[in-house]
């Protein structure tokens, strides 16, 4: 049976229901919080921060592994989404250090994607790419780091 | 001085605080809760909401004044893009209704910003376009609404 309190606000009006839950906060009211949708949206931002984490990554392993296998096609707008993506990077894991913690997966799941975009960009067959990521965090992450071709 | 407490922990590391505040939730230890920045990221929330039911309306829009002004460029696909703008404005405000009466009121500044990319895309000067919105709320929204009918 639907009730009309809390919990049947969050699924009829998000925006309703998030202003709400944040007066009642500072009310301190706490006892009349919708914890389990609360609880919720906080895991929900949790996952995003690591999102974000592996989106960078990606973007960033693409473009470091088209620089090291397609020389010919460097230029200044691989090289500035590079440095941009690795400042975004530090910003990120300054912002939410623990995140550090899921590097080495997070890794791995960037350069699964980041293998095939490359592929399709760089018009090199897949299967030339490395199955795994070649590099360790910290070279990726290094501003001083163009890997040249092996 | 710093101190070592929730308060700073938001600053310090965001990914272990919303997780250490989802667990304290889910516990019921509601008075060690951080209050204060918990209700700062809830009404993030909902602002990140309206933003982007705003951002819908003005693509919306975009789409809504090439159609009026470029006729001769119309298409099967230019009146997709219309409905399918209109679809994801729909389903978002659907999440949200009570958004619905501030959505009204920023037809004026969503039409502003939508009329100032249409002129610089198409080349077109800017006085070209009505100063204000000419359709209403309820024509923007309407799935059925195709101008012509209004102008004739």
């Amino acid at each position: 049976m639907a009730d009309i309190t809390n919990t049947t606000l969050y699924d009829r009006d998000f925006y309703a229901w998030a202003n709400e839950q944040a007066g009642l906060l500072r009310a301190g009211r706490l006892s009349d919080l919708d914890i389990e949708n609360l609880a919720e949206e906080i895991e929900s931002m949790g996952r995003s921060e690591k999102k974000e984490l592996v989106s960078r990554l990606h973007v960033l392993i693409m473009h470091l592994l088209k620089w090291q296998f397609q020389p010919a096609g460097r230029g200044t707008s691989w090289r500035l989404t590079i440095v941009e993506q690795r400042r975004g990077l530090a910003k990120h894991l300054a912002a939410n250090p623990s995140l550090k913690a899921v590097l080495a997966e997070a890794i791995e799941a960037a350069h699964d994607e980041a293998v095939v975009g490359a592929a399709r960009e760089t018009m090199i067959e897949l299967e030339l790419f490395p199955a795994v990521c070649p590099w360790t965090f910290d070279q990726i992450a290094d501003s001083n780091f163009w890997p040249e071709p092996g | 001085m710093a101190d070592m407490t929730n308060t700073t922990l938001y600053d310090r590391d965001f990914y272990t605080w919303l997780n250490e505040q989802a667990g304290l939730l889910r516990v019921g230890r509601r008075s060690e809760f951080d209050i204060e920045n918990v209700a700062e990221e809830i009404e993030c929330l909902a602002r990140g909401e309206k933003r982007e039911l705003k951002s819908r309306l003005k693509i919306l829009l975009i789409r809504l004044l090439k159609w009026q002004f470029q006729p001769g460029h119309r298409s099967g696909s230019w009146r997709h893009g219309v409905t399918v703008a209109r679809m994801e404005f729909a389903d978002i405000l659907n999440d949200s209704p009570s958004l619905a009466p501030q959505m009204q009121s920023v037809v004026e500044s969503a039409y502003r910003s939508a009329r100032l990319r249409v002129a610089a895309k198409s080349g077109f000067a800017e006085a070209m376009f009505q100063p204000s919105c000419p359709w209403s709320y309820v024509q923007i929204t309407d799935l059925d609404f195709w101008l012509d009918a209004s102008e004739d």
